[in-house]
């Protein structure tokens, strides 16, 4: 019917053709991806969705490593001589300020201080829930109202003043380059421990990272 | 010569198998999600009504248009008040804005030849990126979260900074106020004056606010600006204002006393002067290899074509017309190939968003007001006005009151 030749050509010119449309398919939409179902991850541990911001093993990390950096201090823990009165600490966002370009809830960072230290004082330090204010208020109010019969009623409000505050400052550093796309993030967080009664500083501790993300070409 | 013919049809007819094949080749087409009605239902039910179209295209275009549709939808949820939907819809969408998508498999397809830019996870242009910032700021500095408001203007910033040639220049006049305002509320006067000291070199004519100004009113006006796919192959984004834009200035009356608003920002002016995109460059080369691919198609089967018509008079017709089979063929599977390739840039766009936006700053003390809101056209011609009355209530000195509007629409935080 066809010459050998013939018959070659035409088996390669199929073979082409066939290979042509394998290898450019057919691009409809694609499928969309399943989900996953929620499930636990270690948030100390960097995610698989991570941006340049302060993320879950940031916080960790850092309250980690005040909480280390206050316990070894003899001011708090281990003073030469005992101190007369136990140090009356509050630890809140109030004096905690976000200059930096992250979004965040400063409780997160303040709370996980203040609980990790409160577990870890043993009594040696007290810690003052001055957010707490009003609701201590309210209670004693009906308690003097004689509406609350249990409890210690007082005629005058005992709320604790502090000895020491917590006060400090996250700011950042930015740079992007728009030809590559990449951008770095460095964050600064400082933390400090303020004398009620004189304004002495008299703890500081600071937490520095800097991240660096570059975008898919894509988004560039 | 009945087997002659079946050799000269052979081209033909696999051509049309391919043209079958490449029937699929027009624009990309994306498919919505098929999400069971009844599951739909039990989504919606506790949104507003008037915002369930847009939930429902949340859900049925997926992970694609994710950020794309919280943007809209946050600002529709702005526009009817509901404050707390909003910002929910702004967090998601920045939150996939922030997250680094440096292996993302749509975007591994996005730039592959055989998918359009459009396949990628929408995440905006630089100029959408910052206004989702903007609109997240607004609602924290509504809630008199100014740490968040500034920290979001900052990002902003950032974000218009990719779209600088210029390493860390950004020219997005309207979030250098913001921060600035911001700081001031916080009383960080250095950071305040930082900011704009950045703002008068773009904006000299601009008088600061005064640190003790708390109302601030920001009025948006005109449509979104567009994007457009042009070129060969529709390979080129083009950006270009919105249509039908009237108003260009506006006049506040509160009661009897006239203010002019300062026109900040130029949405539209920001989107259309952003430097020239890398994925342009992946898509002009996807243009490139779909030009030659047409080219060597089109000289095939013309060879192809011209073997055919010669073979007759050869003594080696056999042959020719196996070859010029074989050579038809690879010519139709080239332009097959070349049909494949997708090169239409991405043309979604945030089409909520305003034109320009103007803004007021004053001391003002609490009590009721009429406030008359002007819009004039380019030559000071009134096109519309909205009459209402604003309540200023008592704010700590340090606070501030935001008055957000657009023609018709006005929402004021501590309502």
């Amino acid at each position: 019917m066809f010459s050998a030749t013939n018959r070659e050509l035409i088996k390669l010119g199929v073979a082409l053709f066939f290979l042509t449309i394998f290898f450019s398919g057919c691009a409809t939409a694609p499928k969309h991806a399943d989900g996953t179902t929620a499930h636990y991850v270690d948030p100390s541990q960097q995610s698989q969705v991570s941006g340049v911001g302060i993320e879950s093993q940031d916080i960790i990390n850092m309250t980690d490593k005040m909480m280390r950096d206050i316990l070894v201090t003899p001011l708090f823990f281990h003073p030469k001589t005992p101190p007369k009165v136990i140090p009356k600490v509050i630890i809140d966002a109030e004096y905690f300020k976000n200059e930096s370009s992250t979004r965040i809830n400063k409780n997160m960072i303040t709370d996980r201080l203040r609980t990790g230290l409160n577990q870890a004082a043993r009594g040696k330090m007290i810690f003052i829930g001055r957010e707490y204010l009003n609701m201590m208020l309210k209670e004693l109010q009906l308690k003097q109202l004689g509406v609350i019969k249990e409890g210690e009623s007082t005629s005058e409000p005992k709320a604790y003043g502090g000895d020491f505050r917590l006060g400090g400052r996250i700011s950042t550093l930015d740079s992007v380059d728009p030809k590559t796309g990449s951008f770095a993030r460095y964050h600064q967080i400082l933390f400090e421990m303020v004398d009620l009664n004189t304004g002495e500083i008299v703890w500081s501790g600071s937490y520095n990272f800097k991240k660096v993300g570059q975008e898919d070409i894509i988004y560039r | 010569m009945q087997n002659f013919s079946h050799i000269k049809k052979t081209p033909f007819i696999l051509a049309a198998v391919l043209l079958i094949f490449a029937g699929c080749a027009g624009r990309q087409e994306f498919k919505k999600i098929d999400v069971p009605e009844a599951d739909m239902q039990s989504y919606l039910a506790d949104k507003p009504a008037e915002l369930r179209p847009g939930f429902r295209a949340m859900l049925e275009e997926g992970k694609r248009n994710y950020v794309l549709n919280n943007m809209r939808v946050g600002i529709d949820a702005l526009l009817l008040g509901h404050r707390e939907i909003a910002k929910r819809c702004f967090d998601n969408a920045l939150s996939h804005i922030e997250a680094v998508f440096a292996d993302n498999e749509n975007a591994k397809k996005a730039r592959s030849l055989w998918y359009e830019e459009g396949m990628k996870d929408f995440k905006g242009e630089p100029y959408e990126r910052a206004m989702a910032y903007y609109y997240r700021g607004l609602l924290y500095l509504a809630d008199k979260d100014y740490e968040n408001a500034r920290a979001c203007f900052k990002s902003g910033i950032i974000q218009d900074a990719f779209a600088e040639e210029n390493q860390n220049r950004c020219d997005f006049a309207l979030l250098l106020f913001l921060e600035g305002y911001s700081s001031l509320k916080l009383g960080d006067h250095q950071l305040a004056t930082a900011a704009f000291d950045e703002l008068k070199k773009l904006r000299p004519d601009f008088i600061l606010p005064p640190g003790d100004s708390n109302l601030l009113i920001i009025v948006e006006t005109g449509t979104s600006p567009r994007k457009l796919a042009d070129g060969v192959g529709h390979g080129e984004l083009k950006f270009f204002r919105g249509r039908n834009i009237m108003e260009k200035r506006v006049t506040l009356h509160i009661d009897d006393k006239e203010l002019a608003a300062y026109p900040i920002e130029d949405i539209a002016w920001q989107a259309m002067t952003r430097g020239g995109r890398p994925v342009d460059k992946i898509i002009k080369s996807q243009v490139q290899f779909r030009k030659t691919q047409e080219k060597i198609g089109t000289t095939l089967t013309d060879i192809s074509s011209n073997m055919l018509l010669a073979s007759p008079i050869t003594s080696h017709s056999d042959t020719l017309s196996g070859v010029s089979a074989a050579l038809g063929i690879l010519g139709v599977a080239e332009m097959a190939l070349a049909a494949r390739t997708r090169t239409h840039a991405d043309t979604r766009y945030w089409n909520n968003l305003p034109d320009s936006v103007h803004i007021l700053c004053l001391k003002i003390a609490p009590g009721s007001y009429q406030l008359r809101t002007e819009y004039l056209n380019d030559s000071s011609v009134k096109v519309s006005e909205d009459i209402e009355k604003i309540k200023i209530t008592s704010i700590d000195a340090n606070s501030m009151i935001l008055l957000w509007k657009r023609p018709g629409i006005n929402y004021i935080s501590g309502d």
